[in-house]
């Protein structure tokens, strides 16, 4: 290990981050070099100061208090808006005391509010079919169509983390037919967004998965170039199937995808 | 799963890093009403994604809505102030806290806290640049590591070092010079006194 080598590993090191093998490494390399030396006790100087002296603003009184109102408020706020059967509401008004229903007014108005200013918000847009299809004849692309490899979704959904901000929830189908090789990261409209390549016989189908901001919608299926899209996004996830995979045989893999998120 | 049973799982999972939310939300607003206003707003927005939540990491997954949260006030905040100057968009709408609070740091009434070392490192915090000022509070104030802080802030592990490596270096220089300014105001001072 050399000097800028070592500069680059010392923040890990101290941090913690760096396996042991590693940090053995950074150890010995410390030891023998006064300038690295001197780098690592400053840098370990300032996380303790950091550490000792920076301030972690306490919230004021009755802050969490107000987080478990506005949390009642939303859910009952929730019920209402799915119960649309008359009998259950008239129960659902009943039940709520006159000093909770202020600040359950407040928060349907406040989630009204933020439906409206979603729909101005990426996700809400329509995807390009082009770009779409590209990314999927990317994933029938032998070569860098999967960057981790591996039908087992222990090992898929955590290599996404810290590569998309949101949780991918990869399954393996291959017992319906849908055997799950692998995925990687793409970007879509600016965004990060996770392809999940599986087989399907002789086809490869791509699942798209990209956060959205919008309300959830059944799928909606359209043609494009030879290939079927299928679109539909249920909590705060939107989905896309791409394939040249026969339409009956993906309406029962979105099934499937919608009966397992 | 009924609402009663939903409420309670959320809060069990959630309630626990409301403290560390607002920690984040004050270092990034730097005001306590604005803190409260952001985390409120990421509470509600967890609120409605908790399905989408795999149960991994409830601090990060919390930590990153707060700071989306955060990201899209201090949007309308910039967008209401270019409003309020009659201008559509400059770059003054676009400085962030960090600029107020320097400012804020030249107040006279503030320059009694210069003397103090917790002042300094606080203020030295508070004027890094938002990318350099969340990588510091995450990882030095709320201990999180380094595949956390890349989930957080939606930015991969490599970024991750390099701008908490390049933030840590301004943290050094700015407190090198807030020592020597104080050595010399306090040096001043005696020799305005004798």
């Amino acid at each position: 290990m050399n000097c800028s080598e070592c500069r680059l590993a010392l923040h890990a090191h101290l941090d913690g981050q760096l396996e042991v093998a590693n940090s053995r490494v950074v150890d010995e390399h410390v030891a023998g070099c006064a300038a690295c030396a001197e780098e690592s006790a400053a840098l370990r100087a300032l996380g303790e100061r950091l550490r000792a002296q920076a301030e972690r603003p306490e919230p004021p009184a009755g802050f969490e208090e107000r987080l478990r109102a506005s949390l009642r408020a939303a859910v009952a706020a929730g019920d209402a808006a799915s119960a649309a059967r008359p009998v259950r509401r008239a129960a659902f008004v009943a039940f709520v005391p006159r000093r909770v229903f202020i600040p359950l007014a407040a928060a349907v108005l406040v989630l009204a509010w933020f439906a409206g200013f979603e729909a101005g918000r990426p996700g809400a847009r329509e995807r390009s079919l082009d770009q779409l299809v590209a990314l999927h004849v990317r994933s029938t692309n032998p070569s860098g169509a999967i960057e981790v490899a591996s039908s087992d979704r222990h090992t898929v959904n955590p290599w996404f983390q810290g590569r998309v901000p949101f949780g991918v929830g990869a399954r393996d189908f291959a017992e319906q037919g849908f055997a799950l090789l692998g995925g990687r990261v793409e970007t879509l409209d600016g965004a990060p967004v996770a392809a999940l390549v599986y087989r399907h016989g002789a086809h490869v189908v791509t699942v798209v998965v990209a956060r959205s901001a919008v309300a959830d919608s059944e799928p909606r299926w359209s043609d494009e170039a030879g290939y079927r899209l299928a679109t539909w996004r249920a909590a705060g996830l939107e989905r896309i199937v791409v394939s040249d995979a026969d339409r009956a045989g993906l309406e029962a893999f979105v099934a499937l995808l919608r009966a397992g998120s | 799963m009924t609402s009663a049973d939903r409420a309670a799982a959320f809060e069990a999972a959630v309630l626990p890093h409301a403290r560390a939310a607002f920690s984040l939300a004050h270092w990034l607003t730097r005001d306590a009403h604005d803190a409260e206003d952001v985390v409120q707003e990421a509470w509600l927005r967890a609120v409605k994604y908790f399905e989408s939540f795999d149960g991994s990491d409830a601090r990060a997954w919390f930590l990153m809505i707060v700071r989306n949260a955060f990201h899209r006030w201090n949007e309308r905040r910039a967008r209401a102030d270019a409003v309020r100057a009659g201008k559509s968009s400059d770059d003054e709408s676009d400085r962030d806290v960090a600029a107020a609070a320097a400012s804020r740091a030249d107040d006279p009434a503030r320059l009694a806290e210069r003397a103090s070392e917790r002042a300094q490192v606080n203020r030295a915090i508070g004027e890094l640049p938002l990318e350099y000022r969340e990588v510091v509070v995450l990882r030095e104030l709320e201990g999180l590591s380094y595949k956390e802080i890349a989930a957080v802030v939606s930015i991969p592990i490599g970024t991750v070092m390099s701008r908490l490596a390049r933030a840590r270096e301004r943290l050094r220089d700015r407190l090198a010079a807030s020592g020597r300014e104080d050595r010399d105001a306090r040096g001043g001072g005696a020799e305005a006194r004798s």
